[in-house]
């Protein structure tokens, strides 16, 4: 619901006062609408500038009235890269702005189903010296709509005040409010951004369930969804196979195409349509794995969720719409809940793709329904482990030998993803580049990927030009045990956002070096064990009984934790050793005799 | 409120109304497209193995169909009530095996529908498509796209402007074949069709193409077959009166789309071109052709297209005065200027009043006329010595393979120099930019207004530069900061020829107009004002040039860049090269691991990627832009308390030389051994790679992006 986006950058136009009012309508002590006029007032400093003002509209928002003097509004559907068809629209305004003259635009917008408003997002990209919301509850709703602050800074506060028709209007205001701009690692901007909260439009977490359940195709399944559901099942008599085998099909066949206009934002496509068509967006594919479930005789749900990164709330603490922007199944066998995403293509059996990972989710039970956290995995469940065995060639100042990536988990699903969406003729070059991981002195030949449904090999032979240097009688082999580009140093100069939460994952490394006839390993490089808060890591190095060999183990693990802004240089400090222990150099000394 | 229900009742009747009939009609279009060509698009065909294994989808069959009609309609804006309209009818028919996931992502949705629609003073343009599909399953069921499934997108208040529709093809899945078209209609009034370019290479082979043109006996219709493509055979359908063409072909090879592919001059294609020479509201050449069709028009045939448009141009010539005025007064300042150097400065005095004047909207064929007349009054060469120049990029279709003369880009030859304005704003005048470099073209000499009856061209080719002449040089020292080990860095570069195209966004018109008006030594008070002063943007905007400038030059993203100066634009007459002073901090390449120091020296030479996969392996030649010669110095200054044995310099010498060019570095320590002199040259000498100098050319690639990971090991004293 973030209504102004402003296009322009420098600080050249800023918005003297933005003041953006929502006040919802009732009949008879129930919601029906929320009428919302946002006024801008731009101000150029320097020279005479344009403003650009977007509001988004459509579906059940209308805009009613746009007043912007000098300038032509523009309308236009918002076509998004993600998203296949929905009704969102667009209106533009480039507004002239004269140096030192205060010009204002006003659009006045009505939000015609009032439980899609629930979330009031406070963003504009140019500076704003007084930003101020202001949402008032009509007399007979004050007991039952509330409006709560979402991450507003500590010296702001929500206020609210009563008129004498006992109307309450809570408002917020910010002073220099500098616009939030997507940083490296940073939150998602809805994560990141004050808000405003309103609940209370559906009746706690039981009306919000109840307004979701009622788009959720309640019909005998069809007799195609049960012959494919047998088909696929046949010969598995595990139901926990069942069901994943289930799952896997409608990974592996249902397109993701989303459709999201009027009620199709919320109402999924019945099975039968959406296995006929083969595509169909999350919801859709988790109501056919539903289907598929119970028509084999497992109990199978449909589930609301919010997904890590992009919703930062819970059902529970916040029940409205905006805590939710996904839908997967479940399949309830015995005592265990098995949550089935079928919208990621290569997923492995009994893997929880990241972005469900610890979210709260609504389960259907009939009337009622379950609350339930989807469960964390460990660190190990996202694996890669790189084994290499290396030859250091002196004469040419070259290592040479083979490298076997073994890949687990998200790593799996990101490597198998790329790797299909790519035609057949740039697949060598991808594993090519995954294998040299970016180093371009590494020629890779004879590279090939293997996989089953959960694990997948990419090996090589690699020969590295740029990692001997030295002299004719010292020579430094850049030997690592750990894959780079695992983390990177955060420009600290502009920086306004901490750094996100990301999915855990862990590595381990197994390197041998294998030192030729005439030349004698110097002292090991260090052993390394860091531990902190963001990863741990291991690396050791040792030689094999004639010193002939250097073996070096690593494992490491990304806990995946945030960073706070104010601890970024600490993180900095972090990364910096570990870039120092992937920058590993072992020196070798020419044999005196 | 009953009146009101009726109203509704009423307009949802009549939506449901034109929805069907507008379904109707697709249906029936489908039904029609269906039965085209049966003998090529049979879905029981065998695919060879060898297309179902290298291949994400194979295309079984691909239609081109044109239909070219002109109807009289009633209008008032004529003189005898008539007018007539053009309508083009291309029917795109393609039926392809989806073999993988790729293939399958790409021929998920589709979108057609109004395209485009206005009215050009009182005649109208539109186009717009239909479009149909239906799958075919393995089993060799049929399954219709059902259009009404079909998703709105309109733009405007109430989303009715510019309609298209969105479908996303239902049960598609790998293995099937997509047998889908697209039908666009092209009408316009008194005017001609855009030239039909069809291309029979795509990106997945095809095992057979064929090309239908059906026209009606009063257009003209130009066709011109190109890279191999076989003429269409012409013929006549009396049944239906029409003039005909078809071509066929089969086993055409996937097209190569990747970053050294030339399509235009490679794919074998036709062009088609459709003209409405029979209109008697809208003015034609003298030299237009009749109606029916015509193959393989020659080239001299256009050539007499030119001379007939530019021998009657009328064109508002205060531009020429100004300018002359100019350039008298500037001889007079400067008697020695050779007849070169004035025509030079005549050429930036011309260009400098077109952008001025407001009521000239000078294209290149106006601003090559404009200039033919300026030079003929300043009266240095001879008529025969200059005249109207035509020719075309490297990277579009050859100059004498064209369909129309508007598709030819123009300037003046002068001399042995030409003078275009497309290349004002990145090079000083005669320069050219490397896509044009030894291209072959055509002039017209002779006066201008007599060129209607001279219109017999001289050929010539643009000047070829040797990779040394298409120059970058840089000159940079490096300064260790151990404290943080970052590296300072201050940079010297020089830029010539073709890669100050590179740097074209340092000028814009405003700066280029302040170097003219400096050139001329204008005074202050009659000086051009720009619209706005947004110099504070503009600065923004270079100081992010810069960064991104210093992080492909230097080969790192600087951590900062503390200051830079433009000192030469390269635009201007006797001032050929761009250079650029900068000084940036640059971070992440310095490593203190023991008792060495590890410096990341590679990483500060440009940042060449490897060429990895399939892509090591081409069959066709490579195209790149121009030849290129790339000098780098860097002079790394050793901290004090560290050196470096001479024989560690080892690493940093490369000298692969091959048929297609060079790469060489080599690295020396300074008499006084505190700093390392590294030197760094890349030349391609031939902009066009043969398939089989191929390797040749990725020894130099792979060098210099292996050359981009030496490090070098710095010890403590």
């Amino acid at each position: 619901m973030s209504s102004l986006v402003a296009i322009a950058g420098d600080d050249n136009v800023i918005v003297d006062a933005l003041i953006d009012s929502y006040v919802i309508e009732e009949r008879n002590g129930v919601p029906v609408a929320v009428r919302n006029v946002e006024k801008i007032f731009y101000n150029a400093q320097r020279y005479d500038d344009k403003a650009v003002s977007i509001i988004g509209y459509g579906g059940s928002i209308s805009i009613d009235k746009v007043s912007a003097p000098g300038a032509k509004p523009v309308y236009r559907q918002w076509i998004d890269s993600d998203v296949f068809y929905k009704d969102s629209r667009i209106c533009f305004v480039e507004l002239p702005v004269k140096q030192g003259k205060t010009v204002k635009v006003e659009f006045h917008r009505t939000f015609k189903k009032p439980e899609q408003f629930c979330k009031i997002t406070m963003a504009s990209l140019y500076y704003v010296r007084n930003y101020t919301v202001e949402v008032s509850v009509p007399a007979m709703l004050v007991s039952r709509i509330k409006v709560s602050p979402y991450n507003l800074a500590s010296n702001v506060a929500l206020t609210y005040e009563t008129d004498d028709k006992g109307t309450k209007t809570y408002r917020v205001s910010i002073s220099d409010f500098r616009p939030l701009k997507n940083e490296d690692l940073a939150p998602a901007l809805s994560v990141a951004a004050p808000a405003l909260l309103v609940t209370g439009i559906l009746d706690g977490l039981d009306g919000v369930y109840d307004f979701l359940k009622g788009y959720v195709p309640d019909k005998p399944i069809d007799i195609s969804v049960k012959e494919m559901a047998e088909e696929i099942t046949t010969g598995i008599y595990n139901d926990i196979d069942k069901a994943e085998a289930i799952a896997s099909w409608v990974r592996q066949n249902i397109r993701y195409v989303a459709i999201e206009h009027g009620e199709w934002a919320y109402r999924p496509d019945n099975a039968e349509n959406t296995l006929a068509k083969r595509y169909g967006d999350c919801k859709c594919s988790a109501n056919l794995i539903k289907a598929m479930l119970c028509s084999v005789g497992i109990d199978g749900r449909f589930c609301w969720i919010g997904t890590a990164h992009t919703v930062p709330h819970d059902w529970k603490e916040v029940p409205a719409l905006c805590s939710g922007n996904h839908c997967i199944a479940a399949a309830i066998i015995g005592d265990s809940i098995i949550y089935l995403d079928g919208t990621v293509k290569y997923c492995p059996s009994a893997y929880l793709p990241p972005s469900i990972q610890g979210r709260p989710v609504i389960i259907e039970n009939n009337d009622n329904y379950i609350y339930a956290t989807v469960p964390r995995l460990e660190a190990s469940s996202s694996k890669i482990r790189h084994e290499t065995s290396l030859l250091l060639d002196t004469d040419r100042r070259v290592i040479t030998g083979r490298v076997s990536e073994t890949v687990n988990g998200l790593d799996y699903v990101q490597l198998l993803q790329h790797y299909y969406s790519l035609g057949i003729n740039f697949r060598l070059a991808f594993l090519e580049k995954f294998i040299s991981d970016g180093n371009r002195s590494v020629s890779v030949t004879d590279a090939s990927l293997v996989h089953g449904s959960d694990t997948a090999v990419v090996t090589a032979e690699v020969e590295n030009r740029a990692a001997v240097t030295g002299t004719d009688n010292v020579l430094y082999v850049e030997f690592s045990p750990v894959r780079q580009s695992e983390f990177k140093l955060i420009d600290l100069g502009m920086r306004r956002l901490p750094l996100a939460s990301t999915p855990p994952f862990c590595r381990e490394g197994l390197a041998s070096l294998s030192i030729p006839e005439g030349w004698e390993p110097e002292d090991l490089p260090l052993r390394f064990d860091i531990d902190n808060e963001w990863f741990s890591i291991k690396v050791n190095y040792e030689y094999d009984s004639d010193r002939r060999i250097v073996m070096a183990y690593s494992s490491f693990e990304n806990k995946g934790a945030p960073c706070s802004l104010d601890r970024i240089d600490i993180y900095n400090k972090a990364v910096k050793d570990f870039n120092r222990i992937v920058g590993t150099w072992l020196s070798v000394r020419k044999s005196e005799k | 409120m009953k009146r009101k229900c009726i109203f509704l009742f009423a307009l949802l009747a009549a939506f449901i109304v034109a929805n069907a009939d507008e379904l109707s009609k697709q249906r029936k279009i489908a039904a029609k497209v269906w039965e085209m060509e049966p003998a090529i698009f049979d879905s029981k065909v065998t695919v060879p193995d060898i297309l179902l294994q290298n291949n994400s989808a194979v295309i079984i069959a691909l239609m081109v169909d044109i239909e070219g009609s002109i109807e009289k309609f009633s209008t008032p804006y004529s003189r005898d009530g008539l007018g007539n309209s053009n309508c083009c009818v291309e029917i795109s028919r393609t039926m392809v095996m989806i073999l993988d996931d790729k293939a399958q992502e790409y021929y998920t949705d589709f979108e057609y529908g109004e395209l485009y629609r206005k009215v050009h003073g009182v005649r109208l343009t539109e186009v717009n498509s239909e479009f149909g599909a239906r799958v075919i399953k393995p089993d060799g069921s049929v399954v219709d796209v059902d259009l009404a499934t079909a998703l709105k997108v309109g733009h405007g208040k109430k989303g009715n402007k510019n309609e298209s529709r969105r479908i996303a093809i239902p049960g598609l899945e790998i293995g099937d074949i997509l047998d889908y078209y697209y039908m666009t209609t092209i009408e316009r009034e008194e005017a001609d069709i855009p030239v039909r370019n069809i291309l029979l290479g795509r990106q997945y082979p095809i095992m057979n193409f064929v090309l239908n043109g059906r026209f009606d006996p009063q257009l003209t219709v130009e066709v011109k077959a190109r890279n191999g493509a076989s003429i269409p055979v012409r013929g006549r359908d009396n049944a239906i009166d029409r003039n005909t063409i078809k071509l066929t072909a089969n086993s055409i090879p996937a097209i190569d789309n990747d970053r050294y592919s030339n399509v235009s001059r490679t794919c074998p294609s036709i062009d088609i071109s459709i003209l409405n020479n029979v209109s008697v509201n809208v003015r034609h050449l003298p030299t237009a052709r009749v109606p029916g069709v015509h193959t393989a028009v020659p080239f001299g045939i256009i050539c007499r297209d030119i001379a007939s448009v530019v021998s009657n141009f009328n064109i508002y010539e205060k531009a020429t005065g100004e300018a002359l005025n100019m350039v008298k007064g500037y001889m007079k300042k400067h008697p020695e200027l050779t007849d070169r150097q004035v025509v030079d400065i005549a050429w930036v005095a011309l260009c400098y009043w077109l952008a001025l004047d407001k009521k000239i909207s000078a294209d290149d064929i106006v601003a090559g006329c404009l200039f033919m007349d300026l030079v003929r009054k300043l009266k240095l060469f001879d008529d025969n010595d200059m005249g109207l120049a035509f020719y075309k990029s490297r990277f579009d279709k050859p100059f004498d393979e064209v369909s129309r003369w508007t598709e030819l880009d123009y300037g003046t030859l002068v001399g042995d120099t030409v003078y275009t304005l497309s290349s004002v704003l990145n090079f000083a005048p005669g320069e050219w930019s490397g896509s044009y470099q030894g291209e072959k073209g055509a002039v017209l000499k002779g006066k201008r207004s007599m060129l209607d009856e001279n219109f017999i061209p001289e050929l010539f080719t643009l000047p070829k530069l040797r990779a040394t002449a298409n120059s970058i040089e840089h000159e940079a020292t490096a300064m260790i900061v151990s404290e943080d080990e970052t590296i300072s860095i201050d940079c010297y570069m020089k830029v010539n020829g073709a890669p100050k195209a590179a740097y074209g966004m340092f000028t814009n018109q405003h700066e280029w107009l302040v170097e003219v008006e400096n050139l001329f030594d204008i005074p202050a008070n009659k000086r051009h004002k720009p619209k706005s002063n947004s110099d504070e943007k503009r600065k923004g905007f270079i100081d992010n040039m810069v960064i991104e400038e210093a992080e492909w030059a230097v080969g790192t993203r600087p951590k900062s860049v503390e200051s830079y100066e433009i000192l030469s634009r390269g635009v201007m007459p006797g001032s050929k090269a761009f250079e650029l002073k900068s000084k940036c901090t640059l971070d992440g390449l310095v490593a203190e691991r023991g008792s060495a120091m590890f410096v990341s020296v590679g990483h500060m030479f440009y940042n060449t990627l490897r060429i990895n996969g399939d892509a090591r392996y081409r069959t066709t030649a490579a195209w790149l832009k121009y030849p290129e010669n790339i000098k780098y110095r860097l002079t790394l200054n050793i901290p004090v308390g560290y050196r470096i044995e001479e024989d560690a310099l080892k690493s940093l010498s490369n000298n692969i030389l091959t048929k297609v060019g060079q790469f060489y570095t080599t690295a020396r320590l300074n008499e006084d051994g505190n700093s390392i002199v590294i030197d760094m040259i890349k030349r391609i000498n031939i902009p066009t790679i043969p398939s089989k100098n191929w390797e040749d050319f990725l020894k130099i690639e792979d060098a210099a992006a292996a050359f981009n990971e030496t490090v070098i090991p710095l010890t403590r004293i």
